[in-house]
């Protein structure tokens, strides 16, 4: 895509930052980036799915159920880092009162929800034929369930404060209270010894996977942002039109 | 491309053949059933919202 062609995608010719403080400035460039996004994700899945389940030889000691990383850890990924992203959209909400903050941790919330409810039936079914049962009651397994029953509460607690003055405020401590959880999933199987093997890609080592099944890892990691973003551009315009219908119950 | 559908072709039979095919499957088709319903479900509200929005300008 050329220059000119971005720039076409840009409602307003001079480029200011500040504009995505607007909820509609910010919904009107999620709804221009759509298709390009929507092609991104499905030809990243097509590429990811190939490579990743048709492609890559079997693992030596799994064999092809080892296949099952390449749905498990992009959702597991992603369920932190959605987390996150609520976590810090919430503390700017609190700080500086900004509403496409609050608008933001929203719309994340209802995909997080999906990717770590993946992420534990995943790997449940991957724990079946490796570790002989679909469930254990181990520190990665249970603080991935405590974030799934977080999410619910966060999605619940914002659906019954609906048209309520506090709805954001409330849901914004929750999110923050609930940040505890994020480093205990992400560290639990260092702190403790589990059942769950040790983190396969990290920032600082060199990652512990072949080369050939590192790329589908990569790519599908790549595709479920894509689609995490798909739904953030059209649930932005639901919220948009929400907020245009109802816009004196915002706190 | 024949190289490479015979590639896909045997990795396709690797997995549907392997002891733990059944996992494998229903786990990929877990996720695309749940990725597909989120997408629904936030569809749907556009969609809700869109005619809520149409009537109260109506009225």
């Amino acid at each position: 895509m050329n220059t000119q062609a971005i720039k076409s995608l840009l409602p307003h010719k001079r480029f200011k930052l500040n504009q995505f403080l607007s909820l509609k400035t910010l919904a009107q460039y999620a709804e221009n980036l759509k298709p390009l996004l929507i092609f991104l994700t499905l030809l990243l899945f097509l590429f990811g799915v190939i490579q990743g389940f048709f492609l890559t030889p079997p693992d030596h000691q799994q064999g092809e159920g080892f296949k099952i990383i390449y749905v498990h850890v992009p959702s597991a990924f992603w369920s932190l880092a959605i987390y996150c992203f609520i976590f810090v959209n919430s503390v700017i909400f609190l700080i500086w009162r900004i509403k496409v903050a609050d608008s933001l941790a929203a719309c994340s919330a209802s995909v997080g929800t999906t990717f770590t409810l993946i992420a534990l039936v995943t790997g449940s079914l991957w724990g079946k034929p490796m570790w002989g049962t679909w469930w254990v009651w181990d520190a990665r397994l249970t603080s991935e369930l405590i974030l799934l029953f977080l999410y619910l509460g966060y999605m619940g607690l914002r659906s019954a404060t609906v048209g309520k003055k506090n709805q954001s405020k409330l849901a914004a401590i929750l999110a923050i209270l609930g940040m505890v959880d994020v480093p205990i999933v992400h560290f639990s199987v260092q702190w403790w010894h589990t059942l769950h093997q040790g983190a396969t890609l990290s920032r600082f080592a060199k990652p512990l996977i072949a080369t050939e099944m590192l790329i589908p890892l990569l790519v599908m990691i790549i595709a479920f942002g894509a689609f995490y973003l798909v739904i953030l551009s059209y649930s932005l315009r639901t919220e948009m039109l929400r907020r245009e219908i109802q816009p004196r119950t915002h706190s | 491309m024949n190289t490479l559908m015979e590639k896909l072709n045997q990795g396709f039979y690797a997995v549907s053949n392997s002891s733990h095919a059944l996992f494998i499957w229903t786990a990929l088709a877990f996720t695309l059933i749940a990725l597909l319903f989120n997408l629904g479900v936030v569809l749907f509200k556009e969609k809700a919202m869109i005619k809520k929005m149409a009537q109260s300008t109506k009225v």
